[in-house]
């Protein structure tokens, strides 16, 4: 009877560990309230929208003091996207993430060339194409390469004091992540 | 006989209640792997990246939250003082020394769920390193403190633990594990209201 007891706690134990490694692997997929869901319902308008349009952002890191953040939904499987900004601003970065939410790209004004934000996300099929022959529009950008067909854009601007709101506002205003064609 | 069946539903019982809340136990503690720990305060540079752990991986879905790229900044937090002892927002506290490089970073004073404390609007309730009184050897001083201060001052009149936040925006620390000594101001506490 006590042996039989001991196996059966034993079993128990077992199986929450289990459950436990397989609760956390799964997570990530069937998570309804991770950063994706959250974007998913943005257009694809291939403009940048303020992130207030995503609703509760005091949390999600969405919030630092002294910078303005925008966001856009992306998917490249039939084109390539071409993220333009232009303005001025003390400081501004960009994120690139796949729908898990794992960073696939980052820079900031400082890496960049010149102060524009001028960048090109291609899947590895469309950068072929984009070596062989680049369309003169894109001829200064960066070209990222990204198995990723989905995720979202994030675009920082820092706006240290109240003089930089219009300023901040504009760079973000001008801010595009639309598609190009290839072959244009 | 209900012996077998009893013993079955004892396994799978513990197997349930155990990994469910052992589970929701590891997202909601702190991430203890891949930690950038300096002092007090604590990073997590790769959160945000394919490389993170699966307790990251799952943290950071449950939470929805958006994290600073790599190129973009690293964040630290500390809910403790440099002695270990837990904040508390009846205290006042003194935070001197230095940040690691960066081409700006944001102090500011949050809950533990990461909302910025309350304060009404006429009181300084962050501080960034571009409006900030200097020593002359380059390190600062920050009070947190319920009275006005003179110097750099953020005020702090919270009932219960709080914790600080300083996001370094565009750092070498974000790609840095132990590659540069890395220094983050020391927390002092000074007194307490209720001490």
């Amino acid at each position: 009877m006590m042996r039989n007891l001991l196996i059966a706690v034993a079993a128990g134990l077992v199986g929450a560990l289990v459950l436990h490694i397989a609760m956390i692997f799964a997570l990530p997929f069937f998570a309804t309230g991770d950063a994706w869901s959250r974007v998913a319902g943005l257009p694809l308008e291939g403009r940048f929208v303020e992130a207030e349009r995503l609703g509760d952002t005091e949390t999600a890191g969405l919030e630092h003091p002294f910078t303005t953040t925008a966001i856009c939904r992306f998917e490249i499987t039939s084109q390539p996207i071409h993220l333009r900004a232009e303005g001025y601003v003390p400081f501004w970065s960009l994120a690139v993430f796949d729908r898990q939410s794992n960073e696939v790209f980052s820079m900031n004004d400082r890496t960049a060339a010149g102060t524009a934000l001028d960048v090109t996300l291609a899947t590895p099929i469309q950068m072929i194409g984009l070596r062989e022959s680049i369309p003169p529009a894109l001829a200064n950008s960066v070209l990222v390469e990204t198995s990723a067909a989905t995720g979202y854009i994030l675009l920082r601007a820092v706006v240290p004091d109240a003089s930089w709101e219009s300023s901040a506002a504009a760079f973000l205003d001008s801010a595009t992540c639309a598609p190009v064609d290839p072959a244009a | 006989m209900l012996r077998t069946p009893l013993l079955v539903a004892l396994a799978l019982a513990i197997a349930f209640a155990g990994g469910i809340y052992s589970t929701i136990a590891a997202i909601e503690a702190d991430d203890a792997f891949d930690v950038l720990a300096i002092g007090p305060w604590e990073a997590t540079p790769l959160a945000q990246t394919d490389a993170a752990n699966p307790y990251a991986k799952a943290r950071r879905a449950r939470t929805g939250s958006f994290a600073l790229g790599q190129a973009e900044g690293l964040l630290f937090r500390t809910a403790a003082d440099s002695t270990g002892a837990r904040l508390r927002g009846t205290c006042s506290y003194r935070i001197a020394g230095q940040t690691p490089p960066s081409r700006l970073w944001v102090m500011r004073l949050t809950t533990t769920a990461g909302a910025t404390l309350d304060s009404p609007d006429i009181f300084p309730q962050t501080v960034h390193s571009n409006d900030l009184l200097r020593a002359p050897d380059g390190t600062f001083a920050v009070r947190l403190d319920g009275q006005a201060r003179s110097g750099n001052w953020i005020r702090l009149a919270h009932d219960g633990p709080f914790e600080i936040e300083i996001t370094l925006y565009d750092t070498p620390a974000a790609g840095n594990f132990g590659l540069i000594d890395l220094a983050m101001p020391s927390v002092e506490r000074l007194d307490c209201d209720d001490a």
